[in-house]
């Protein structure tokens, strides 16, 4: 999957709204969160476990009150690689990460105040490591799972209080030799209604 | 019917694609293993941390290039030249075991089927080290003979003949001919992971063990431990390597003189390390991993005893390398 699948998905989806007239409203949602993120090393005895924080921006369509689709593009804050499980002698070095993609999103029905959800993600990660005066740099397809549950405030303004995720890169990243990372996040949702002409 | 967002959601949107449209790879940097295998070691730092004092020097690649001519002692073809320059170590922690103590250049020359074939130490246009490496038909590297001379003339001071034989690819036996007085050595590894290390190299029929020491006598070059940080424990000097990929990033070799953390000696003189090319030759040559760690073994001499000695600090010999196309 690359870019242009994705945005040929989410144009796809946005066409089909006038064909759903009577579909409740809102139908789109927007997202913004940040958090932390540990990149599992394994079994790599000379790297210790890599971490980021980062930003999430997305965007959903809703099908109904309980699914929704949509995509998303996280992008790390700072990061790093540690060297050396020894911190006597460790070495650490910049980590950027960049993750994009779609999600599907299963949530309790917009009546309750705390309403948990269920995501189920796919998309591209990009990892490079800066490292004296060279990059190292991988990408892959990503998928995963997110856990979440958010609290609405006012109408259409909800807190995701805490969102756990994990992410499975089936290309490793080939000098950390990791493929899983774990998420947490924290953020807000604003549900965008579509006005009636 | 229901329109489309309304226009104050469009930007939104907007900029969410934009950023969808950015990537944070560049066309420069590394994306492969194969890639990063090619890359080359441009320079490597040397920074010492002494009781007497510090020094850091960097050693820097001023020459890379193609060659074409047979070795006339050994009929191998010589492909490829590489030499650094490496400014004076000064008298601190780490030497040239020549005991050379000028500007040196590091001359390494490759096979045609790129293997490390020897490296040359010259002080100006003299050889004070050389060190040269010989390979099984298969590739395996089965010998390294060590040569060191002295630049005003004199007879060589060393000549050391290490013979390797293997396991399957793993080096089971070093058998070394010092002076004419061969003695064969047992190599017994741990496990690290889904890899191995060296913990032990002991001549089994004199039955030597790890004795905690890293003796350079000539009878016992081999009775010397390295602990790795997951060890712990208390030896007298301690490695660290840590890596990028198959790279050397950095190695530190820290004799622990302060003893108030437990573990440590301060009851003796500081150790003396002497340089190797393994230490910048590691992931040039197979099984270079356990080799590094048995010349670092054999390449380094413990300080005498002292009595009542003040108090020390812990000292360090951290190599840094630098990688480049």
């Amino acid at each position: 999957m690359n870019k242009k699948h994705i945005f040929s998905g989410l144009i796809f989806l946005i066409s089909l709204i006038p064909a759903k007239a009577q579909i409740s409203l809102p139908q789109f949602d927007v997202e913004v969160k940040g958090g932390y993120s540990i990149v599992d090393s394994g079994q790599n005895q000379d790297i210790d476990n890599s971490f980021f924080s980062f930003f999430q921006t997305g965007l959903h369509v809703q099908f109904s009150q309980r699914v929704a689709l949509g995509g998303f593009y996280n992008r790390s804050l700072s990061g790093e690689v540690k060297y050396g499980r020894d911190g006597a002698s460790a070495t650490s070095y910049p980590l950027s990460v960049l993750m994009y993609g779609i999600d599907l999103r299963f949530s309790a029905g917009r009546s309750v105040k705390w309403r948990p959800y269920v995501g189920l993600v796919y998309g591209k990660a990009e990892y490079v490591q800066k490292t004296g005066n060279y990059n190292l740099a991988a990408s892959s397809n990503v998928m995963g799972v997110n856990l979440g549950i958010m609290r609405l405030f006012g109408r259409n303004f909800y807190w995701n209080v805490l969102e756990v995720s994990t992410r499975y890169m089936p290309d490793k990243i080939y000098w950390l030799q990791a493929d899983f990372s774990l998420e947490a996040k924290t953020g807000f949702t604003y549900n965008i209604r579509i006005k009636n002409k | 019917m229901v329109a489309f967002p309304t226009i104050r959601h469009k930007p939104l949107i907007a900029i969410f694609f934009v950023a969808i449209s950015c990537s944070i790879i560049q066309d420069g940097d590394i994306k492969s293993a194969e890639e990063l295998s090619k890359l080359k070691l441009t320079s490597f730092q040397i920074a010492q941390t002494t009781n007497s004092g510090n020094s850091t020097v960097t050693a820097t690649m001023t020459y890379d290039s193609v060659k074409n001519f047979v070795d006339t002692n050994t009929g191998m073809t010589i492909a490829r030249r590489v030499e650094y320059s490496l400014p004076p170590l000064g008298n601190l922690k780490m030497k040239l075991r020549s005991g050379t103590t000028a500007s040196t250049r590091l001359r390494i020359n490759y096979t045609d089927t790129k293997k490390v074939f020897s490296m040359r130490i010259l002080q100006l246009d003299s050889t004070v080290e050389l060190y040269r490496f010989f390979y099984s038909s298969s590739g395996q590297l089965i010998q390294i003979k060590t040569f060191m001379d002295p630049v005003d003339g004199l007879p060589l001071t060393l000549v050391i003949d290490d013979i390797f034989t293997y396991t399957g690819n793993t080096i089971s036996t070093i058998t070394r001919n010092f002076n004419g007085s061969p003695s064969t050595h047992q190599i017994t590894y741990g496990s690290q992971g889904s890899g191995s290390y060296v913990t032990q190299i002991a001549n089994g029929t004199q039955g030597y063990s790890n004795s905690g020491g890293c003796s350079n006598s000539n009878s016992n070059p081999y009775a010397c431990t390295i602990y790795y940080p997951q060890s712990g424990g208390g030896p007298q000097v301690y490695m660290y390597t840590t890596l990028i990929s198959n790279s050397l990033d950095q190695l530190s070799l820290q004799d622990q003189r302060n003893n108030s953390g437990g573990g440590g000696s301060n009851n003796r003189e500081a150790d003396t390390y002497y340089f190797h090319p393994l230490m910048i030759l590691r992931n040039q040559v197979a099984s270079g991993d356990h080799l590094l760690v048995m010349y670092l073994m054999d390449w380094w001499s413990i300080g005498a005893t002292i009595n009542n000695p003040p108090p020390f600090t812990d000292e360090k010999v951290i190599f840094r390398y630098t990688y480049g196309f």
